[in-house]
Parts: C-alpha cells; structure tokens; sequence
C-alpha cells in the first residue's frame, strides 16, 4: 500500500481508529492537533468574516469539515478581496450557538 | 538547499526552462513553503486515507460489526467500518440494526460546539450498494479537498505578494501552486471524474 496506510477493509478491529467516546478518545485527537494557522503571515479577514480555520476553531472542528460545510450549503462562502474564501462570522457564531434547554 | 554560481537554486521542470527558483526567489519560497506546508499536510494525510479507500473490496456478504452506537431517536447503529481519520472527527461506514440501507456518518468530538448543536453523528452519504455509497463519499471528499487546496494557495498568493513582492512573486506562487496541486490530487484521473459528476450532481456551489 502506497505511503504506509494500513488499508481499510473488513475486519477484526486491530489496527483501527479507536472510538471516539473510548477512554483513550482524548489522545485520539490530541495527535492529530492542526496547525490551524498560516505561520507568522495570518491577516485579520474584513469585519463580520472570519478565515476557514478561525471557523473551524469556534466549531470545534478541524479546517477539512468546514470546507464540507460549505459545499453543503451549510456555510455560505464569501471571497475576500484577495481571493481567498471567508466565512461570515455571524453565521459560525449561529452554527455554534447552544440549543436552549 | 542547493546552490548555484553560489546562491541558493531550487530546481524546477526540464534544464533551461527558465522556471528555477534562484536566489532571493528560493529564499522566499522556502519560506512560503514552510508557511503552507503546515496547513497542507492534513490535506495530504488525508488524501492517502482516501486513495486507500479506493483499493478495497466492498462487496461481502456478511461484513463483520466493528461497533455500535445509539442514535438520539433510539436507533442502533452497527459500524462496519473506519473510513477517515481527520483532526477533530472521523468519518464511518455504518447502517442503522435490521436495516439494508448504508450510510457513510461523520462523528463529532464530543463537546464540541458544533456537535454541542447539531448532535455528534451526521449523515453524509446514504444507499444501498455499500461501494456506491463510499465511491460517493470519497468523490466529495475529494472535491472538498481540491477546495481547500485552492483556499490554501490563495493564501499563498496574498503572503508572497505582500512579503516578497520584489522577488517574482508571480513564479514563487506558481511553484507553490505546482507543490500544493501534486499533494492533493495524485490520483487525478480517478478525482477529476467523480469531482464532475458530484457537481453536475449535487449542484455544489463551490
């Protein structure tokens, strides 16, 4: 297998992500910590939009699935005057809001 | 790094082509390389695991249960199998008990603000033949993963233009968007095809 993935087939559950509700799910996540950032070069995105990872960041979710967000409609994607794609910081912030109880 | 007439080289494409890095050029595209390479990695580590999916057999008669888990409405779902790893989720291959249709779900970490909101679990592809339902999730994937290269390397272009706007940075950008373009679709043929038909599909906007 090319790049030393162990392929994923059916099977016994050696060799296969933990679950994420396990008592090791926390080390699951703590290795795979992303960067998140554009080192030492990050500029603020226009008032009421934020960058992809600062999004991802107050989601609790990794860069890769708020793209997937915005591709389902989820997140409406706005291009900055450089070209790069923003997300509305209101619309995150609605994402993210507590459900009342 | 390599060096030539004594200043730094960064080779690139046939000799004589006029697209090596030199000097000042090489300097700052090491330096906007190692910027992007930091956020492009999880992109590549994911595409390994996605190319990985590719090879496998899906078809089989009685596919073993991995796990379960319950769903909010009280529905158990057997998990069959681990699909993608990503940072803050993972994305499995399951299908709710005594029921014939699959699904690829996504499943949060718990107390995340995200999963806090919506639930921890989230269908991204429902069927019935288990190789359709992760051909088609993979072809998403894909998608998603050459929109988030695209974001990256406009993220390139507006730190090379603002840092190094004395050193080509037309040819430094072009040369980042050659590296980011090989990490992420080396398995062009098979991407491109499905990214089309997810599009023409889905009516995806981006």
């Amino acid at each position: 297998m090319a790049h030393g993935i162990t392929p994923i087939c059916w099977g016994p559950l050696e060799n296969r992500n933990p679950p994420l509700d396990r008592a090791e799910g926390k080390d699951y996540f703590g290795d795979m910590e992303e960067s998140e950032t554009f080192m030492g070069f990050e500029r603020d995105a226009p008032s009421g939009q934020i960058s992809v990872a600062e999004a991802a960041i107050r989601l609790g979710l990794d860069t890769f699935t708020v793209y997937s967000l915005i591709q389902r409609d989820r997140l409406s994607p706005l291009l900055d005057d450089d070209g790069e794609y923003v997300v509305s910081e209101e619309e995150v912030a609605a994402l993210a809001q507590h459900r009342k109880e | 790094m390599l060096k030539k007439d004594g200043k730094p080289w960064i080779p690139r494409g046939p000799r004589g082509s006029g697209n090596d890095l030199i000097g000042d050029e090489a300097l700052a595209y090491r330096a906007a390389s190692h910027s992007v390479e930091r956020d492009l990695q999880p992109l590549e580590n994911i595409k390994e695991q996605l190319n990985a999916l590719e090879q496998v057999r899906w078809e089989r008669p009685n596919p073993p249960v991995q796990e379960t888990f319950k769903a909010p409405d009280g529905t158990t779902w057997d998990i069959y199998a681990h699909l993608v790893r990503l940072p803050k989720s993972r994305i499995i291959l399951c299908r709710p008990r005594n029921s014939p249709d699959w699904s690829v779900v996504q499943e949060f970490e718990e107390g995340s603000a995200y999963a806090r909101k919506h639930g921890r679990t989230e269908v991204l592809v429902q069927g019935q033949n288990v190789r359709e339902v992760v051909t088609d999730y993979v072809a998403q994937a894909n998608h998603t993963l050459r929109f988030a290269e695209r974001n990256l390397v406009a993220k390139a272009q507006k730190m090379v233009w603002q840092h190094f706007p004395e050193n080509n940075p037309g040819k430094i950008v072009e040369a980042l968007m050659e590296h980011c373009d090989k990490a992420v679709t080396h398995n062009r043929s098979i991407g491109e095809s499905q990214t089309q038909n997810i599009r023409q599909s889905r009516g995806m906007r981006v």
